[in-house]
């Protein structure tokens, strides 16, 4: 359960990793996760593998990792969502912000 | 553990367990527990040595006497006494003691981890092997001690804290109400809506706002908030305005779209936005606009089968101006469709064993749902039953519109606005009265409101008695309650008003019934008990079939319907 943020120096990348509920509880460890990332061109991917759930609040935190690295779709992924975490990204539209494989 | 049978030292007290009143130290009072009484005394003269007066007991009996009557400030018991033993009377002596922290230290003979264990099991804080020591008892008391004051300045701390929370919760109820009426009040009813919407907490962050537009058309808006509370309400106040003034003027629901996302985006900070369904009607009833920005989908039920109008929208609040393919869209319409709106608080709700209602349950009632019907009554009796009166953990919004000539009426059935010719009627009854509303026509007939209203006379009557019905069925009627029959509880009051309009050709009756139990119990979701639920779907179900519209406002606690000829 949690946030873990692995950070890959070579490609400037920053991985977040959710696992479990990725709700209003995980605020503030995935804030950490990317606050620190100095580089203007670094990138971030957040792996959704094993995030069971995500509400409204986890959209929220995604919109201040936007905004964080200045609205450029390019630089925030999200990846390994499973149904039931797509289904939300799907309703949200969050493919025009993000880049969503 | 046994009786001491040699002692050595300065003579025995004549008896350590009759003590006299003791004088209170200046640590405090101790309440000391041994059978064996060389110990006790040697116990009651290293805690007296500390600065407690001491209390003394030789068995567990004995023991949770003297702790009810001198209430010590700490316990010293040995872990094993006769009859009742030292684990046992810790145990109680906690449970005694459950407000403020009393701290036990338990003696034991062996310093084994299971005897260890039985004592912190028990509720021990702490615990010494025999033979006593005067400087191991002397650490153990102060650590305990320590213990004991963190509790208190914890305890003291929270009362504050518990008086804020109260009086926070009661400013929370005074301004929602103030909300809701800002919300609301504007809204316009029509007989071609029937709509549901409950919180999760006082305040709802699902929205629902209606508006008739300058054609005779009419707009809707169901929308959610991000979070639930204060916070989510306070951004649909602007929302709302925007909303109802430029419906009003006609403007188009593109820019209504972009005006209410600008002011979004303006107040609401980064992580929050509006999940957004805005549908407007024309006023000849032929086209339908539509946009979902982040709602479930809704469902268009036409002559031809079902259309899903899914989300294709970004929520609004979330960039600065609407995206070019965020765009409303059109589909043509005829009478007797039907729309279905919901917010993902009615998918969410949880049955008591955690499953969703979900997509699937959904699926099974829109797949039965027939061209010209309605489902808006079998659906929430259905939801009801599924969540079974379990806490709501979103807030929830449920709406069904009917296009026809309905939609254009609307604006003619303002409350207070009685027509020539039109009258309206109230009361309001205890519950032991309830009953003599009927025959209905004996009531209204000698005060001449029904002079020429004689054929639809019998539908209103049958319509009140559904709602009386409800009124007195199981779980908060005086019939099934035998406490409420003998008068021990005054049940709420049942209040009713009823309006007759005028239409060129025919007219309405406008019928609400609410006491407090419609808008409490059903709406709260905490008391609300199975077959509550059960006579709201049913009542709901066997008005629909009698009405033209059916509405039911958990918010006002109140349910209206609406026959119309």
């Amino acid at each position: 359960m949690g946030v873990t943020a692995r950070s890959d120096a070579e490609k400037s990348q920053v991985i977040i990793s959710v696992d479990g509920r990725f709700d209003f509880s995980q605020h503030k460890v995935f804030r950490d996760a990317y606050k620190d990332a100095t580089g203007k061109s670094t990138k971030f991917v957040v792996d959704l593998t094993d995030a069971s759930y995500l509400d409204s609040s986890a959209l929220g935190m995604l919109l201040l990792l936007r905004e964080f690295v200045g609205s450029d779709p390019k630089r925030v992924r999200i990846r390994g969502a499973n149904e039931d975490v797509a289904r939300v990204l799907k309703i949200a539209n969050f493919d025009k912000l993000f880049t969503v494989d | 553990m046994q009786f001491s049978t040699m002692h050595i030292g300065p003579p025995l007290d004549a008896d350590p367990t009759a003590s006299s009143e003791p004088e209170t130290g200046w640590r405090g009072k101790a309440l000391a527990v041994d059978d064996d009484l060389a110990n006790l005394r040697l116990l009651r003269r290293m805690l007296e040595r500390m600065g407690f007066a001491v209390v003394t007991a030789t068995n567990g009996v004995e023991a949770l006497e003297q702790f009810a009557a001198r209430r010590p400030d700490l316990a010293v018991l040995d872990a094993v006494l006769p009859g009742m033993d030292g684990i046992e009377v810790g145990r109680r002596i906690k449970s005694m003691s459950a407000a403020e922290f009393v701290p036990i230290i338990f003696l034991t003979a062996l310093a084994d981890a299971a005897s260890i264990m039985g004592c912190i099991r028990a509720g021990g804080d702490d615990f010494l092997t025999k033979p006593l020591s005067f400087k191991l008892l002397q650490a153990r008391v102060i650590i305990t001690e320590r213990f004991r004051d963190l509790q208190r300045a914890m305890s003291a701390s929270s009362e504050p804290l518990h008086e804020l929370l109260e009086r926070e919760h009661e400013e929370q109820r005074l301004a929602e109400r103030v909300f809701s009426r800002a919300i609301n009040s504007r809204n316009v009813e029509t007989q071609a809506i029937n709509s549901m919407r409950r919180s999760a907490t006082t305040f709802n962050g699902d929205l629902l706002l209606t508006q008739s537009l300058p054609d005779g058309g009419l707009r809707i808006l169901m929308a959610d908030i991000t979070g639930h509370g204060l916070g989510a309400t306070i951004g649909a106040l602007p929302v709302a305005e925007a909303f109802h003034a430029m419906a009003i003027k006609g403007v188009d629901d593109l820019q209504v779209l972009e005006e209410i996302n600008r002011k979004l985006y303006a107040t609401l900070p980064a992580d929050r936005f509006m999940a957004a369904f805005m549908v407007s009607i024309a006023g000849n009833g032929r086209r339908l606009t539509w946009w979902n920005g982040g709602m479930p989908s809704g469902w268009l039920r036409s002559r031809h089968g079902l259309k899903e109008l899914a989300s294709h929208a970004l929520p609004l609040g979330v960039l600065t101006e609407l995206p070019p393919s965020d765009a409303p869209r059109a589909l043509s319409v005829q009478d007797d469709d039907g729309l279905l709106l919901l917010s993902d608080g009615v998918l969410e709700a949880v049955d008591s064993k955690g499953a969703t209602f979900g997509d699937g349950r959904l699926r099974q009632h829109l797949e039965a749902w027939s061209h010209g019907e309605r489902l808006f009554g079998s659906l929430l009796a259905a939801w009801e039953r599924h969540r079974e009166g379990s806490a709501l953990e979103d807030d929830v919004a449920l709406l069904e519109l009917v296009i026809g000539p309905a939609l254009l009426d609307s604006t003619e059935l303002e409350i207070g606005q009685a027509r020539p010719g039109g009258w309206r009627w109230s009361v309001e009854l205890g519950s032991e009265q309830a009953e003599r509303l009927f025959p209905l026509k004996a009531v209204l007939g000698p005060l001449g409101l029904l002079d020429g209203l004689e054929a639809q006379s019998q539908v209103l009557e049958e319509i009140l008695r559904q709602l009386y019905l409800s009124y007195v069925a199981p779980g908060r009627g005086l019939q099934s309650d035998p406490s409420l029959a003998a008068g021990a509880i005054a049940p709420d009051p049942l209040n009713i008003l009823i309006r007759f309009e005028p239409l060129p050709s025919g007219g309405c009756f406008i019928i609400q019934a609410h006491w407090r139990g419609v808008g409490d119990s059903w709406s709260s979701g905490h008391s609300a008990s199975p077959s509550d639920s059960e006579a709201l779907g049913q009542v709901l179900g066997s008005l629909e079939q009698l009405c033209r519209s059916v509405r039911y406002d958990a918010g006002k606690g109140m349910i209206e319907a609406h026959y119309c000829w």
